[in-house]
């Protein structure tokens, strides 16, 4: 599956946190353009796999393996490599928006940031582009907005502004970490979608990490699912979703499927009286 | 299945239903944005009426900032409504002094949201399960009765003396679940209380709490952001939105027909699998 | 809880600063008791014979200017320090937690008028109250054991308040609410434990100041009058004399400075062993854990890393197991 088109290819990762492997044995390769989601559970080391994959992770964590972006290896990078890298073509975008944000600094600021870091953009010209970004990620009134603060902005609206600053020098690669798990079904329906786009516009790879089957259903086609640091079943997202192969993964599906309503048969009252 | 629709229908229609709230109205003073303009107001809640009948399910979902959390303390008489009243077996429920509340709540008990937050870290699990066994002062042999909703929730009452921080997320939930049945209630308010948990920890607790009420013919308040987790418990749904019940009705009817606008937009922004 | 007594005691001998932190502690109240009944010399007697008399077998820490022995002295003195620190923590610690339940319990106005007399007390100097106390009821060890506990309580109070708000905010005490527990209880069973930790720092640093400001206030000849020896009054005795027999001061200063140490570090221990999260277990399921099935999650669920990095950086790599793991890290937050 390694092509030399791999946009990310990570082999054979482990993290080793306080004695245990909390990462075990991860490989996987995502193309330019594709878009991977990776499923777990809390624990099942999927945000520790983002965090190796740039270079973040917890001081003591000892990570072997091989973690390539663009045919560079990033382990065992140094940091000043690393940070170059990191907000150009590679980023992040986190849960939390309300905590991902700099309480004290406007929200354009936060959305150019990464223009001015690696492109240079002159003050002028990275509030320009500020204002251009929150327009592409559908904030109202951007003129206004980006002279705002964060906490005067709704968490969907924080959470746009994260994918803004994320896209802002269209990176290779996106990685998504339960970007919606903290937002509102509706606001979620919305954010899922303008990432679809942008990241198709953009043709960045996205790798989605989530908990959620049903998310992972409406944003990627490929899917690897983890557990206990190791993958245990990959495939085309609809395939998996409708024949499982690992137990796990059945195991999953099944818990995700009891809050899907209309079951057949299974009206709602009747899950009361199932033993 | 039918049974529990039947007892639905009849506490919606019959004469008096086990409990109810009518035009709750309940707002918050905000701080002042300008030095001479008046304080701005929220209104979290405004004229909500409910009802729930003896052994009955109703979901109430919301997105945040709907007021749902201010519906619950409303309902659990652990807040005073602007206007408005709650009522149980016709007597009101009114906040104030603890022990003017007894009997309520002894008949109603919550679970709330993040049992990490909600179980004291400085209270073993066995002094969790018994405090309100100790402060509602219910008679009989509290320890064994500790013991005996520990097992209901299907924990080994040997963790009695264990703090909440030794136990994982559903785990502590159990504990919590378990506190709440201790009195022996006859409705179990949930506020959120699968949210904080893993998909699958999320199904066992959910299917815990189906039993539970089964078997102990509890009625059910069910407060979520999840359209599923309510839909799977309850027989009535209410849609809340700007605290106004903008919808309700039999749970099947309002999932397969909404008729509000929200509630669709709602129902259509749930993310979904693929039928298997 | 006559069991959780033992796990504290066994909780602050297991840590090392605890440890030290107790022996220190017990030193001071050894010497304290054993100058009841023994001392090589009446500590007041004067001897002109031993003026000056040098560190031996006759005066092991030696003799002041008048030939008092100085080891007799810093042994009664240990007494007066103990009692003083003793008693003025706690006054400091009713009078701290009582203020933080009057500005936070009682209705919105009471609450936030006792919050600003507290703010508005906090000005007044200990100094100035002690002499005050001393100029209304003559200077003696009660003056600064009043104006050394109700100085350093109403600091506290500034203090615990804060944390009696945020401990009345946490859903384990709308939890309690909705179980029918009143507001004694929630104080007993939820407020004062959970408060407990930060109260434990804030004595222990009390206890410590507090033989920090007797020695000052005795100095100064506020505190503890003539005949009875403080290590205060020694070091005021003393301090003339500094360039000259700069050793004899070495007694009484050591002594404040090791019991100011021991009691910060027995403060330390008392507040990891009073928590049990940062309590350690044997681990594994042997010990009654249930393993249902969503206990299948529970070691994992304490890795997964919050975006931040910092808070996980304490977990560190010695630790050897994953309870293990969380219990570091709690440890590491705790200190941080």
């Amino acid at each position: 599956m390694t092509t030399d088109a791999a946009v990310l290819e990570v082999t054979d990762l482990r993290v080793r946190l306080g004695g245990v492997d909390v990462v075990d044995g991860v490989s996987f390769a995502l193309a330019a353009g594709e878009r991977l989601g990776l499923i777990g559970e809390s624990g099942s080391g999927k945000s520790l796999t983002a965090l190796a994959v740039l270079g973040l992770l917890p001081a003591g964590a000892r990570v072997t393996g091989s973690v390539r972006l663009q045919g560079r290896e990033l382990l065992g990078g140094s940091d000043r490599e690393l940070s170059r890298l990191r907000g150009r073509d590679l980023a992040m975008i986190f849960q939390e928006p309300s905590t991902a944000l700099n309480p004290l600094m406007r929200v354009g600021r936060q959305i150019s940031e990464p223009l001015r870091l690696h492109r240079g953009y002159s003050r002028q010209a990275a509030a320009r582009a500020a204002v251009e970004l929150a327009t592409a990620v559908g904030l109202p009134d951007p003129q206004r907005l980006v002279r705002s603060y964060p906490h005067e902005l709704s968490g969907g609206q924080r959470q746009r502004v994260c994918i803004a600053a994320a896209l802002a020098c269209r990176p290779a690669l996106l990685l998504a970490d339960e970007p919606t798990t903290a937002l509102d079904v509706t606001v979620q329906a919305e954010i899922l979608a303008l990432l679809g786009r942008l990241v198709a516009e953009a043709g960045t790879a996205l790798l989605f990490i989530t908990h959620d089957l049903a998310v992972v259903a409406a944003v990627t086609r490929r899917l690897a699912v983890l557990r206990r640091g190791r993958v245990v079943e990959t495939g085309a997202t609809d395939d998996v979703l409708r024949a499982p192969a690992d137990p796990h993964t059945r195991a999953l599906l099944a818990a995700a499927r009891l809050t899907q309503w209309n079951l057949p048969a299974a009206g709602s009252a009747a899950a009361r009286t199932s033993p | 299945m039918t049974a529990v629709r039947e007892q639905a229908d009849g506490g919606a229609t019959g004469a008096e239903p086990l409990f109810e709230a009518t035009g709750l109205v309940r707002s918050y003073r905000l701080a002042r944005t300008s030095p001479f303009g008046p304080p701005g107001v929220r209104h979290a809640v405004r004229d909500v009426t409910l009802r729930l009948a003896d052994g009955a399910a109703l979901g109430i979902v919301g997105e945040s900032g709907s007021g749902k959390s201010t519906l619950v303390r409303l309902l659990l008489g652990l807040d005073r409504p602007d206007a408005g009243t709650v009522r149980y077996r016709g007597r009101p429920v009114v906040a104030g002094r603890p022990r003017a509340l007894r009997w309520f709540r002894r008949e109603v008990q919550v679970v709330f949201q993040d049992p990490a937050a909600s179980l004291d870290p400085r209270m073993t699990v066995g002094a969790a399960v018994a405090e309100p066994l100790a402060c509602l002062g219910v008679p009989g042999d509290h320890d064994e009765r500790v013991d005996e909703v520990l097992r209901a929730v299907d924990l080994d009452p040997d963790v009695r003396g264990r703090y909440p921080h030794e136990f994982s997320g559903g785990q502590r939930q159990r504990i919590a679940i378990a506190r709440a049945l201790a009195p022996r209630p006859r409705v179990l308010v949930g506020d959120e209380p699968v949210s904080a948990l893993d998909v699958s920890v999320r199904a066992q607790i959910l299917d815990l709490l189906g039993q539970l009420a089964e078997r102990h013919r509890l009625g059910l308040v069910l407060v979520s952001h999840d359209l599923g987790v309510v839909a799977r418990l309850c027989d009535q749904i209410a849609v809340m939105r700007g605290g106004t019940l903008v919808e309700q009705g039999a749970t099947a009817d309002v999932l397969s027909r909404p008729a509000h606008p929200y509630a669709r937009a709602l129902l259509a922004a749930v993310p979904r699998l693929p039928p298997p | 809880m006559t069991g959780s007594v033992g796990a504290l005691v066994r909780g602050v001998w297991g840590s090392r600063s605890g440890r030290l932190g107790a022996v220190l502690s017990g030193l001071v109240v050894v010497a304290a008791v054993v100058s009841l009944v023994w001392t090589p010399y009446d500590p007041s007697r004067v001897d002109p014979a031993a003026s000056w008399a040098p560190v031996g077998t006759a005066h092991w820490f030696g003799a002041d200017r008048l030939g008092r022995d100085l080891f007799s002295q810093v042994l009664v003195g240990a007494r007066t320090t103990l009692v003083v620190a003793v008693a003025a923590t706690a006054i400091a610690a009713a009078v701290g937690v009582g203020l933080a339940l009057l500005a936070t319990l009682p209705p919105r106005l009471v609450a936030e008028g006792v919050a600003h007399l507290v703010d508005v007390l906090l000005a007044f100097p200990v100094l100035l109250l002690a002499m005050v106390l001393a100029a209304v009821y003559g200077g003696s060890r009660w003056t600064a054991i009043v104006a050394i506990g109700v100085g350093a309580g109403i600091g506290l109070g500034r203090v615990t308040r804060g944390e009696v708000r945020r401990v009345l905010g946490a859903d384990y005490v709308l939890a309690a609410r909705a179980a029918g527990a009143g507001t004694g209880r929630i104080v007993r069973r939820h407020v004062l434990p959970n408060i407990a930790p930060t109260v434990w720092v804030q004595l222990s640093l009390i206890l410590g100041l507090s033989v920090l400001t007797e020695a000052a206030l005795s100095y100064l000849g506020f505190g503890t009058p003539p005949p009875t020896p403080s290590w205060g009054r020694m070091l005021s005795e003393l301090q003339p004399y500094l360039t000259l027999r700069p050793l004899t001061l070495l007694w009484p200063g050591l002594a404040v400075v090791l019991t100011v140490l021991g009691f910060n570090l027995l403060g330390d221990g008392l507040r990891e062993a009073g928590d049990p999260r940062l309590r350690e277990r044997p681990a594994g399921g042997s010990d009654g854990a249930p393993r249902t099935a969503a206990a299948a999650t529970t070691p994992a669920s304490t890795t997964p890393a919050p975006p931040a990095p910092a808070p996980m950086a304490a977990v560190a790599p010695t630790a050897g197991s994953a309870p293990r793991t969380r219990l570091r890290w709690v440890r590491g937050e705790g200190r941080a």
